[in-house]
């Protein structure tokens, strides 16, 4: 933005009339010092209103003037807010949207706790629009008191309802893209450049990085209103030149990345995270052969200390090619070398489970487990009983789950005595149920179920992390190996 | 009284007065929580520290808790717990806070002429016109 600001100093002339109206909010904002003169009254694609910068289409005007009803107006109005702020010029088109189901959920006694209804009013979704996880609807019969599911199941129950009715996507899942090899399941159709309105970490973090979609982290009322509207103003994640990368991440000799399995993919995502502020990291040394299943172990990690909604894979990630090319052809700002010392203690501060501790809860799918990962888990217990009063809870998608039915896997894990659940959280929420109902320890793959609730929020809580083998055995031995 | 003026971009009009509370450290606003105020998870050095008479000044926003950052603000607004305003110091291509301001209503300004953590002191009387994008600072006396 600093630029730009240069840039109108050094002559009004070259501007177009859409960065003229950006320039007009900078003006009204007294950053020009008042220096304009009065030549603005001929500019009329400006936004209507607060003095805007984004500039609209004919039909975006509609929109914002409520031709198409006040869901579509308040939507667009907000969207016209957001770009006004980041000083964005103009709408672009998206090809999809992800929203949070709990957009819109109402809580006893608060209400409801956004401006959703607001948005939703009269309006149906324009672009294939998916829902998040309705991640606290868990069945009956895993282990939670039903008192606890009747409470919450409806709620969400009637909260994710009303975007199916709005044509929502009921995938209900925080991987909303995993492909399974089948194509009636593969509702995503983005290609490397596509803007898509996306929320909720895991999946924004997956999309810029792994897949090469553009968005921002949307909050859920834009999703909403992007998914309402079909655009959203061009800032942040869709301009190219805040998609490279600007701190290297190398490994020392020492670590052998290609023994990686989930948890490690995770615990260097988390801390990686730390270390690099709010700027976009770029690691050079992981495998080559990387899989999707463990790219998305690093995703929401990472989101938690930085809120830069993008990593680059030297070799791997589609807008990494090259070291050059992941930072644009700049330098590095900053080189960070990890060790297998560090990996070492980083693990050891996100997990309060030694070995011989008892576990009441294996969980996985924080995210939503892959096919490639049931299967795998199938492959561990088969044949094998998970042991009195301990859980093993796998969550998934609904297509990935129906997938998993076909081939068997779900009738292996049920048989053995754990529940392969659709739709719901298998990560931060099961650790929350830990310390509330008194539940033994926990243990799963997903540093991000280890490391946010105990290390994030400071709620204490016994938890480990291990490789799917050990998740397994802990479920049959009950003891943390 | 000293008084300086700070001119900015404005991500949520509104005016808003009180004194600062300064964070020099990448501040998450999803970590607000409701009667708790700000939790270490939004900032380690201001846990525990109140927000509702203070203008907030930060330099950038960390990730914590961004995909509900907006309802955990209005769940915050909602027992009274926001700031009166919100400075901070570089623009936010990635972050939550503008978003977030926007939608509860929070007035905010950014990307400041002068550096607001270089000027702004806790302790200082800050009154602000987001639309406008006007900071007036006025420096505590020093002893």
């Amino acid at each position: 933005m600093k630029m730009e600001k240069e840039k109108f100093v050094d002559g009004l002339g070259d501007l177009s009339l859409t960065r003229r109206g950006f320039l007009k909010s900078l003006a009204a904002a007294g950053l020009l010092g008042g220096s304009l003169g009065s030549d603005w009254g001929g500019i009329v694609s400006l936004t209507k209103g607060e003095g805007g910068a984004v500039s609209l289409t004919r039909e975006e005007e509609k929109m914002l003037s409520g031709e198409y009803g006040p869901g579509v107006q308040e939507s667009m109005r907000l969207l016209v807010k957001i770009g006004d702020a980041y000083g964005a010029e103009r709408m672009i088109p998206l090809k999809g949207a992800h929203i949070h189901g709990i957009a819109g959920m109402k809580i006893p006694l608060l209400g409801s706790l956004s401006i959703e209804s607001e948005l939703m009013e009269g309006a149906t979704y324009k672009i294939p629009t998916s829902i998040h996880a309705k991640f606290l609807a868990y069945p009956k019969g895993i282990g939670i008191p039903d008192v606890i599911i009747d409470l919450l199941t409806p709620m969400m129950d009637e909260a994710w309802e009303v975007h199916e009715r709005m044509g929502a996507i009921p995938i209900n899942s925080c991987q909303p893209f995993l492909k399974c090899g089948e194509e009636k399941f593969d509702h995503y159709k983005g290609e490397i450049g596509d803007h898509y309105a996306l929320t909720d970490t895991t999946v924004v973090w997956f999309a810029n990085s792994w897949l090469g979609i553009r968005s921002n982290q949307e909050s859920p009322e834009t999703c909403v209103a992007s998914g309402i509207t079909g655009v959203t103003p061009e800032y942040g994640m869709h301009l190219t030149e805040n998609r490279y990368g600007k701190v290297l991440i190398e490994f020392e000799k020492d670590l052998d990345t290609k023994e990686f399995t989930y948890k490690d993919y995770g615990v260097l995502s988390f801390f990686a995270g730390e270390l690099t502020g709010d700027k976009i990291p770029v690691y050079n040394g992981l495998p080559k052969d990387m899989t999707w299943s463990q790219a998305k172990y690093m995703c929401t990690p990472q989101s938690w200390f930085n809120p830069a909604p993008m990593f680059h894979i030297v070799g791997v990630t589609p807008e990494a090619p090259t070291v050059e090319e992941a930072f644009g052809g700049e330098k590095p700002e900053e080189r960070i070398v990890i060790g297998k010392k560090e990996m070492k203690e980083w693990e050891e501060e996100v997990t309060t489970i030694h070995s011989g501790e008892e576990i009441g809860l294996v969980s996985f799918g924080c995210p939503h487990c892959s096919i490639e990962e049931i299967s795998e888990i199938a492959g561990l217990i088969k044949g094998k009983k998970v042991a009195d009063g301990v859980k093993l809870w796998v969550a998934t998608n609904p297509p990935i789950r129906e997938l998993a039915v076909s081939r068997g896997y779900v009738d292996t894990i049920e048989k053995a005595g754990g529940h392969v659940n659709p739709c719901v959280c298998g990560g931060p929420m099961p650790a929350i149920f830990v310390p509330l109902l008194g539940w033994k320890g926990m243990a799963t793959t997903s540093a991000t179920a280890a490391s946010m609730i105990g290390y994030g929020f400071g709620i204490p809580i016994k938890i480990s992390l291990g490789t799917p083998k050990q998740c397994i055995k802990a479920a049959i031995t009950g003891r943390w190996d | 009284m000293e008084k300086i003026v700070l001119r900015g971009h404005c991500a949520s009009p509104g005016k808003a007065e009180g004194k600062a509370l300064v964070s020099y450290e990448l501040f998450g606003i999803g970590g607000l929580m409701p009667l708790l105020g700000i939790t270490p998870a939004a900032s380690k050095s201001l846990a525990g520290e109140y927000l509702p008479d203070k203008i907030l000044v930060m330099p950038n926003a960390s990730g914590v808790g961004v995909s509900l950052a907006t309802y955990l603000v209005n769940m915050t607004k909602q027992f009274g717990g926001l700031p009166q305003g919100i400075v901070a110091s570089t623009d936010f291509p990635y972050s939550m806070t503008v978003i977030s301001a926007i939608i509860s209503e929070t007035p905010m300004v950014y990307n400041l002429d002068k550096d607001p953590l270089e000027i702004i002191e806790t302790g200082d009387f800050v009154k602000m016109d987001a639309g406008k994008g006007v900071v007036e600072v006025y420096k505590k006396e020093r002893r």
